[in-house]
């Protein structure tokens, strides 16, 4: 079994039993878990301090393609998972986005989804690497191969991380 | 696993499947692979704190001076949490209701009534499995 390294990690939700369900799953594998259900509140200076956050893409504050733009701004170098129960055109617009600005994606989880999903998702921040984004961006816009025809931007521009 | 559907503008209120359990108590267990009686009880503690929440919410919504925003929104929210503690049929309600507030239909007032049951029937069997849990425990 592989145990990834222990990582700082933010939860950004305003659904308090997720937050609460994620980060007792996190800190049972040993990560240091923080969790923010205003993220309108947050003082993003804090955001480099993370290794990887976990976005809902979808609350009441502030949406997620926001909250990509202050991730990038304050901490480009942290990793983002996304965290969603919305439409799958609007993931593929967030996708796209998080590629076209720079974001370090790791994934999209779908609420609810299992622990299993969590952990790997977490092991593969672990073994983040420039290459390994790349082909994380190139799988997340082949796993959604009418994301360009739904969104309307060329591939070959979110590809140009 | 049992997914979220999507939530879209002009989607169309699905029926509520007479087959869904108010509350599979197994569920979250099985689909988190984990059988820890504490956090368990735990997680049925804050998902029973965010219902009744709830129940309030809906208690104190007034449609002619609250617009079908307030709804949507904690639908939107609740259906989720509810989906992963194994409230399977208010997840599918608040699903609808999210729906039903994203467009102002007018199956919104039958759903807030369907919504308030279930949240009631749900808390009980919260209640219920808690109690069930704390009792296994000693």
């Amino acid at each position: 079994m592989i145990i990834a390294p222990r990582q700082q990690i933010l939860i950004l939700d305003d659904d308090r039993f997720f937050t609460h369900l994620v980060r007792r799953l996190l800190t049972r594998n040993n990560h240091v878990v923080e969790e923010c259900s205003e993220p309108s509140r947050l003082d993003p200076t804090r955001l480099a301090g993370f290794d990887l956050i976990l976005l809902d893409v979808m609350m009441p504050t502030v949406d997620g393609l926001q909250m990509l733009e202050v991730i990038r701004k304050y901490a480009p170098d942290t990793s983002v998972v996304l965290t969603t129960a919305i439409d799958q055109s609007m993931i593929d617009r967030i996708i796209l986005q998080s590629a076209k600005i720079g974001i370090r994606l790791i994934g999209v989880l779908n609420k609810p989804f299992k622990s299993a999903d969590l952990t790997a998702m977490i092991e593969s921040n672990a073994c983040y690497s420039n290459a390994y984004v790349a082909l994380t961006v190139t799988d997340a816009t082949q796993q959604n191969p009418l994301a360009e025809e739904r969104t309307g931007i060329p591939l070959h521009q979110s590809m140009a991380v | 696993m049992f997914s979220t559907p999507d939530c879209q503008p002009n989607a169309a209120i699905r029926t509520i499947p007479d087959s869904l359990p108010v509350f599979d108590s197994n569920y979250l267990s099985r689909e988190l692979e984990f059988n820890d009686n504490a956090l368990l009880q735990e997680l049925y503690t804050q998902y029973h704190i965010q219902l009744a929440d709830l129940r309030t919410q809906l208690d104190e919504y007034n449609p002619q001076l609250q617009s079908p925003e307030y709804i949507e929104h904690f639908s939107h929210r609740l259906k989720s949490s509810s989906h992963a503690v194994g409230a399977l049929r208010l997840a599918a309600c608040l699903e609808s209701l999210e729906v039903a507030a994203l467009n102002n239909l007018p199956e919104l007032q039958n759903l807030l009534g369907t919504t308030r049951m279930l949240v009631n029937h749900t808390l009980d069997a919260i209640e219920t499995e808690l109690t069930r849990l704390m009792e296994q425990q000693q």
